[in-house]
């Protein structure tokens, strides 16, 4: 994708032309004030408008004693439910940064190609199975059985389909896309076979866990689900001069003494674990991984080592965002936020094809 | 010190592309390979850089290039490629500071900043820091690819040991001037110690330029030698299936040749 006049001229300021990178700084600054107030939002937006945010917050420190109504709604409901948001919405963002990157293809997205699908599977197949597994092995995994089903179905898709694109060394992105879509369909497929067993109750909760929502959360779905995408926000910036080098091509990148094969497996696994154990928690929320990194390209230029980080500060700003909003437009209901994102995010990645129309060449 | 490559041969599907070619260079001296389309000459760049998987043995700077780290081998030589595209809107400064983090880091930070605007000024395109690669034309988005390229192995001898710079075609998308800059850079980088092979095609340019030549045809060597050597009318008869005349000039005596003497000798009838 070219369509270059379109993108913020780099300023012709006292430094060198062409050097965004104090633009990455001042983006990095400017979204750390936005993440900090979009917390706090999410934290004081709620169903319970009374409530009193500030001295719930310092009642468990015994600094102020507010009533056990308003400290259960901020340190049970509200908190995890925030953190939640926040870590998702860094991970997926992250994740469609890694994977665009990798397929050197700005419309690349873990839910584009299926891996969100797969990840679905995972999830759907061990709600509804899961109480079939012999006891021992409940009693081992516990909690852990449907982010690691996600993880592994995420991780699964998203073997296959490198596997299916790539040949002769070259990964063709049109292939990709395709095979992405035959896979989404047939795990669909499959999720869709798993669902007719399930029973009225399980039905329910898959309904609007697979639009996407994260009004479920709990301090027990956000710890399993912790580690995997920490792993992802911490791996994910030393992926970025491997990343820029393969914007060159893969046989570049190899010539520049980056271990693409090796670095192509690291990526694929930590943006499947990460995006495996955020759709465990939250369901499938769209777009996050094309919208952000997208707008920070625009912002900032595509120099990875200013992106990735970027995008985990604006993707978690724009879940957060999207949550609230998701909060309130109903209110008292919710609606699932993968509503909101997808009414948000469908015309916005429909207006980047069309005004890259004339570049975008799969 | 230098590149050698013994007996390799190369199988894309079953196609076999090379047939046990040799092929010698030496530090110090720009090498050029030659022929027709499709003879394996980019083919063969990419056995020697181990773009390729090959059989036979390839050894740079007397290491053997399968056994040695993608790291390492960064370290000691770069590639230019016929084209590049990118697939997101980098400014041409950020395209050449790629160049900065390949291999095992040599430079100090303050090299860092200053290296990738030499290394443009170098290639003629001082002011172009600010433009967007995929505005640019052909010629300049390899020349931009020459400076990253650079930028990777400035230093034509690192701790005594030779760098090189492997170009594949790196004149063909460029303007006459342009084309001599080009290769002068290559001349000056092998003069101060460094190592270049070069897929050409202009074979007056090569002459130019060369210190060695290496003519292909049909996966096969043809000759290897100095360009007064391999630049005659029967080796290049054979291999191009065309019949060109070399000249010398007696000014210097580099070999040249007109290729109008193929037009005029095919509209007589002269058998080729």
């Amino acid at each position: 994708m070219a369509a270059a006049e379109h993108i913020a001229r780099p300023s012709a300021s006292s430094h060198v032309q062409g050097d965004r990178r104090r633009r990455v700084l001042a983006v990095r600054t400017g979204l750390s004030v936005a993440l900090v107030l979009a917390m706090l939002l999410s934290l004081g937006w709620g169903a319970a408008s009374d409530t009193q945010v500030i001295p719930a917050l310092l009642t468990p420190l015994g600094l102020a004693e507010a009533s056990l109504r308003d400290t259960v709604i901020i340190w049970d409901i509200r908190f995890p439910r925030m953190l939640t948001g926040a870590f998702v919405g860094a991970s997926l963002a992250v994740s469609g940064a890694v994977m665009q990157g990798l397929f050197r293809n700005p419309l690349a997205d873990p839910g584009l190609i299926g891996v969100s699908a797969g990840a679905g599977f995972g999830a759907v197949a061990a709600i509804v199975l899961g109480g079939l597994l012999p006891v021992a092995i409940q009693a081992v995994v516990g909690y852990y059985l449907v982010p690691l089903a996600a993880f592994f179905g995420g991780w699964i898709t998203t073997i296959v389909l490198y596997a299916v694109a790539t040949r002769g060394g070259r990964t063709s992105i049109a292939t990709m896309l395709l095979a992405g879509i035959a896979l989404g369909a047939l795990t669909g497929a499959l999720t869709g076979i798993i669902v007719y067993y399930a029973t009225d109750d399980q039905l329910r909760d898959l309904t609007f866990w697979g639009l996407g929502s994260v009004a479920g959360a709990n301090w027990d779905k956000f710890w399993t689900a912790l580690p995997l995408i920490v792993a992802c926000l911490i791996v994910a910036p030393f992926l970025a001069r491997s990343l820029n080098a393969l914007a060159l091509g893969e046989a570049a990148a190899t010539h520049m003494g980056i271990p693409v094969q090796r670095m192509k497996n690291i990526a694929i696994l930590t943006v499947a674990g990460s995006v495996g154990a955020s759709v465990a928690v939250t369901g499938g929320i769209g777009f996050v991984g094309i919208v952000v990194p997208h707008l920070l390209r625009l912002a900032q230029g595509p120099d990875h080592n200013g992106l990735l980080i970027n995008s985990a500060l604006l993707g978690a700003v724009m879940l957060l965002v999207a949550d609230a909003m998701a909060r309130t437009v109903i209110a008292p209901a919710e609606m699932p936020i993968g509503i909101i994102t997808a009414i948000l995010g469908g015309p916005f990645f429909l207006w980047i094809l069309l005004r890259n129309r004339n570049v975008v060449d799969l | 010190m230098g590149l050698v490559c013994n007996k390799t041969s190369l199988f894309l599907g079953r196609a076999q592309i090379l047939h046990d070619v040799d092929f010698v260079a030496a530090a110090g001296e720009v090498t050029c390979i030659v022929g027709p389309n499709g003879c394996g000459k980019t083919t063969l760049l990419k056995a020697l850089t181990g773009e390729l998987a090959y059989k036979g043995h390839i050894a740079l700077n007397g290491a053997n290039i399968r056994r040695q780290s993608p790291q390492v081998l960064a370290t000691q030589r770069a590639v230019l490629p016929q084209a590049t595209n990118l697939a997101f809107p980098f400014t041409v400064l950020e395209v050449v500071r790629i160049g900065l983090t390949a291999g095992l880091s040599t430079n100090t930070p303050g090299d860092n900043e200053r290296l990738p605007l030499d290394a443009l000024a170098r290639v003629g395109l001082a002011g172009f820091e600010g433009r967007f690669y995929q505005e640019l034309s052909g010629g300049e988005k390899q020349r931009v690819q020459l400076a990253r390229v650079l930028v990777q192995t400035w230093e034509p001898v690192l701790n005594g040991i030779p760098r090189w710079l492997f170009l594949d075609e790196p004149v063909s998308a460029l303007d006459i001037a342009h084309q001599l800059q080009v290769m002068a850079i290559a001349r000056d980088f092998a003069r101060a110690g460094g190592g270049v092979v070069a897929v050409m095609h202009d074979l007056n340019l090569t002459a130019m330029f060369s210190d060695r030549i290496t003519l292909m045809a049909n996966g096969r060597e043809v000759r290897s030698g100095t360009p007064k050597d391999v630049l005659r009318n029967e080796p290049l008869r054979h291999a191009y299936n065309c019949d060109v005349r070399v000249n010398t000039p007696p000014a210097d005596a580099s070999p040249w040749l007109i290729p109008q003497a193929a037009r005029a000798a095919q509209a007589t009838g002269n058998p080729s």
